[in-house]
């Protein structure tokens, strides 16, 4: 997780557990909990808030429906009075959570270029100076090929499905490259060159990481960087 | 255009083109001429600085890339300036499209992993070089790979 994003989760976090020990004492906190909402919901609210801000500060604009989805949830009564028909339940809690996933699912396979457009970056190899190249794939089968002759940095997505990395021309590596990964319930495996080593700074959420048993101390470097959620990133030696 | 040959006894065979631009009907000729020698043509790639011309037998697939087309060869990545669509229209038949992106040469294709939901695997022979054909090439793909298992 960027530094960024764990400062600004972290702060959240800490208000709304603050704001949750202070309404159990009994403390009045004005308007949100005197004639007003419950403090619980509104801090569900204002994290889901949040994670909308973030998907459009990210680009990631097929992720917007599921903020969007218990934002819904959450405020359902409060929309009921405001359309006119208080005390009603508008939607049932499946039917709305269907939505989310059928609007999420229809915007990532109508849309994949948007998320490769999100990055803004292009995918020619040979241009380090223009900053990191970045790919993206889909519930699908996907073969990327490096050309170390110009490799600094190059960025992954992998959603659900299946993404694997070689690298090419490694005799004109020598060190300082940076292989970002991003897996969300994908496989992504990493073929190194037997005379690399690597050095991995990954998040991993209910995943699996694994790299070489070997231990090798000598060699030019790879650094892996990145998150994997609920998948599976390998980094195994090249013919294994 | 004039057409002219040399019998040289002690000379190595080869057949040069020259032209003032590459265009439609040079592509096609080319086409020809490499099928009339049985595919043994070879192709100018680039790497860097560096210029190499490489047999058409010896290039496992063609890759697309934003502006350029990769060629891979079993240790090797090059670059070529031609498109996947001229390629096909100047490299032997036994180069078949897999997918939007990609041009595999059939005679060096080790194995297909068959996928019926989905791309199936391609491996390559003497490399652990992979790609994948789509479900709408994979057809033409068998059909090639048999062509070019009866004309041995």
């Amino acid at each position: 997780m960027k530094k960024e994003t764990s400062i600004f989760w972290g702060v959240t976090f800490i208000c709304a557990a603050l704001l949750l020990i202070v309404n159990a004492f009994g403390i009045g906190m004005g308007f949100l909990d005197v004639n007003g909402l419950p403090v619980f919901r509104i801090i569900l609210g204002i994290l889901c808030v949040a994670g909308l801000v973030m998907c459009f500060v990210k680009k990631k604009f097929y992720r917007i429906f599921i903020p969007i989805g218990f934002l819904f949830i959450i405020f359902e009564e409060e929309l009921a009075v405001w359309i006119g028909q208080p005390g009603k339940d508008l939607y049932s809690f499946w039917l709305i959570a269907l939505c989310v996933l059928l609007l999420t699912v229809g915007i990532m396979l109508l849309f994949p270029g948007q998320r490769k457009k999100a990055f803004e970056k292009s995918v020619v190899v040979g241009t380090g100076d223009q900053g990191p190249n970045s790919h993206s794939s889909s519930m699908s089968y996907r073969t990327l090929y490096i050309d170390c002759t110009d490799f600094v940095k190059e960025e992954i997505e992998n959603n659900m499905g299946s993404f694997e990395v070689f690298f090419q021309n490694t005799e004109a590596y020598h060190g300082g490259g940076e292989l970002n990964i991003e897996n969300n319930m994908g496989s992504v495996v990493v073929h190194l060159p037997d005379t690399w080593r690597v050095e991995t700074d990954m998040e991993t959420n209910l995943a699996q990481t694994s790299v070489p048993d070997d231990l090798q101390t000598v060699g030019t470097t790879l650094r892996v960087t990145g998150e994997n959620n609920l998948g599976s990133v390998k980094i195994i030696r090249d013919g294994k | 255009m004039r057409l002219r040959t040399e019998i040289d006894e002690n000379g190595e065979e080869e057949i040069v083109i020259r032209a003032r631009v590459c265009d439609e009907s040079l592509m096609r000729l080319q086409a020809a001429v490499a099928r009339a020698i049985g595919g043994r043509s070879e192709l100018r790639l680039t790497l860097g600085n560096n210029e190499y011309f490489v047999p058409s037998t010896e290039i496992l697939f063609f890759e697309t890339m934003e502006e350029r087309t990769a060629a891979h060869l079993p240790e090797k990545m090059l670059y070529t300036d031609y498109r996947l669509y001229e390629l096909e229209k100047i490299l032997p038949d036994s180069f078949v499209r897999v997918s939007k992106s990609c041009l595999v040469n059939s005679a060096a294709v080790l194995s297909i992993a068959r996928n019926l939901t989905g791309a199936s695997e391609l491996r390559f022979r003497g490399c652990g070089k992979k790609t994948y054909v789509s479900r709408k090439y994979y057809k033409d793909l068998i059909e090639r790979i048999e062509e070019m298992r009866l004309k041995k």
